[in-house]
């Protein structure tokens, strides 16, 4: 599949975090979700890809050209919503489209117009007035409404109420129609990532574990449960993960089947992505 | 570049009416004073406030995080803060233009031999901004707001020193012989209006070159 984004040994350094040499594809008509703890390194890495922090080493290539290499147009394409930065809270919405059209070359004004009446959001009401969840729409629809190819999400749905993270990911969905559509997501509220991504790339302390297809975690991945002398005479190449408590140990493989039927007594549950990730973060490796 | 421009204006058109508040109250300040020229001075100072608070917003919103996602670029985002200075300047020149006329009509004065104070604007605000811009471009609004009065004080500083020296001492040669031709407010006005532009660009290509190495 032709790959949206391509990141080639990317590393950025501060003092006391960096990204380490990841390497990934974001295919083209797909969802990506990135997740990761606080601080494992999504936003720089979307910061990265946008141009809004320079990488140390590596390369980018959007569309398979180098980001470098591209005139500033290309991020006409782009539709980014950020949970940190946002619009003056003293413009409204009908200023902000009329800042927007002046700047993106294919704006719509009409579209946002649609998608200001379908959130609800009033065109002279200042920013201030708005509910968290309205402030994010207004991205949104900004995002929205310029013929975007690609929307890049980061942490767009923290803080969110389920009614609107719901609406938020009924809209990813129906962007998605397209399949010229793509969409990167980095959230830490992983059942919305289940709900709508087709990958889910997993970042830890700066680098990547694994970027793979959701359904693929979902059912081949697997969450045993054993005793400690029972994890002893397992085969250790099957195991990603092994978390340890008082009583039992949890143990993560990626091949669920393979493992059950080498060890048919040993129960096995399937797994969400959430666990994945806990099983990554807190577990050890054998 | 238009798009940012207009964000600005678009923020500050919010403030208008506390703005035009101020004024109308400058404004009587200045008939009590007999002082048509007040009016003149304290827009001045409506107009650093303006682009002081314009760049604390922008920090307060982390705008520039999502400025530099747009499609401009960075030097784009640095010349639209320039180009709306100078807008500003205008501006704000006309709008004194018109109080201190009606001031100096009111206090039965001269309308001609104030109105053109007003056009202090168009060099001062551009001026003490080309000044500051850059640094607040390094250091960010808070540590470079200090700057601004002090940037603020130097010119009038400046004046009143000429103004002794011109009274009590002996003027410099050069001071003199300019003085003393015959087209020499021309004279001044064109030597302000060249260092102002010549403070402008050479603060512009300093931002650049902070601003595009800046992280968000």
């Amino acid at each position: 599949m032709e790959a949206k984004i391509r990141i080639e040994g990317l590393v950025k350094e501060y003092e006391s975090f960096s990204l380490k040499q990841i390497s990934l594809e974001i295919p083209k008509g797909s969802v990506t979700g990135l997740v990761g703890a606080n601080g494992a390194g999504k936003t720089t890495l979307l910061k990265c890809i946008m141009g809004i922090v320079r990488k140390d080493q590596g390369e980018i290539f959007i569309d398979e050209e180098k980001v470098e290499e591209k005139n500033k147009d290309w991020k006409n394409q782009v539709g980014m919503v950020l949970a940190e930065a946002n619009f003056h809270e003293y413009m409204n919405a009908e200023q902000i489209g009329k800042v927007m059209n002046e700047i993106y070359s294919r704006w719509e004004p009409e579209q946002y117009n649609n998608y200001l009446k379908t959130f609800g959001i009033e065109k002279k009401k200042r920013i201030k007035e708005y509910s968290r969840g309205m402030k994010m729409k207004l991205q949104i629809a900004v995002a929205l409404s310029h013929h975007a190819e690609l929307l890049i999400f980061d942490e767009a749905t923290s803080g969110l109420d389920p009614l609107v993270r719901d609406d938020l990911l009924d809209m990813i969905l129906e962007y998605m129609q397209n399949e010229n559509h793509t969409v990167l997501l980095s959230s830490h509220i992983i059942t919305d990532l289940e709900k709508v991504s087709d990958y889910i790339a997993f970042i830890q302390k700066g680098s990547l574990v694994f970027m793979k297809e959701k359904d693929e975690l979902l059912y081949q991945y697997g969450v045993a449960k054993c005793t400690e002398e029972q994890l002893e005479t397992l085969d250790k190449r099957m195991i990603l993960r092994v978390r340890r408590s008082a009583m039992s140990c949890e143990i993560l493989v990626k091949d669920r089947e393979a493992f059950v039927r080498r060890y048919p007594d040993i129960v096995m549950d399937y797994t969400g992505i959430e666990e994945i990730m806990l099983l990554m973060e807190k577990g050890e490796p054998v | 570049m238009k798009g940012l421009i207009r964000k600005d204006f678009c923020q500050w058109k919010n403030y208008a009416k506390q703005y035009a508040l101020m004024l109308v109250v400058f404004f009587g300040i200045g008939i009590a004073l007999k002082s048509p020229e007040y009016t003149a001075f304290m827009t001045l100072i409506i107009g650093l406030s303006l682009t002081m608070s314009g760049f604390s917003t922008d920090e307060y919103y982390h705008w520039d995080v999502y400025a530099c996602a747009l499609p401009v670029d960075r030097k784009e985002i640095v010349a639209a803060k320039y180009a709306t200075i100078l807008l500003l300047a205008v501006f704000l020149s006309a709008v004194s233009a018109i109080f201190v006329g009606i001031s100096a009509v009111i206090l039965k004065k001269p309308v001609w031999d104030y109105v053109p104070v007003a056009g202090i604007h168009l060099l001062l605000l551009p001026f003490i901004s080309a000044l500051v811009y850059p640094v607040i471009y390094k250091y960010g609004i808070e540590k470079a707001r200090m700057l601004y009065i002090l940037f603020f004080l130097i010119p009038f500083l400046a004046v009143m020193a000429l103004q002794e020296i011109m009274e009590k001492r002996e003027m410099p040669k050069l001071i003199q012989m300019i003085l003393e031709l015959p087209n020499r407010n021309q004279i001044l006005i064109l030597g302000a209006v060249a260092i102002t532009l010549l403070a402008l660009t050479i603060s512009y290509k300093i931002s650049v070159k902070i601003y595009e190495k800046k992280e968000f």
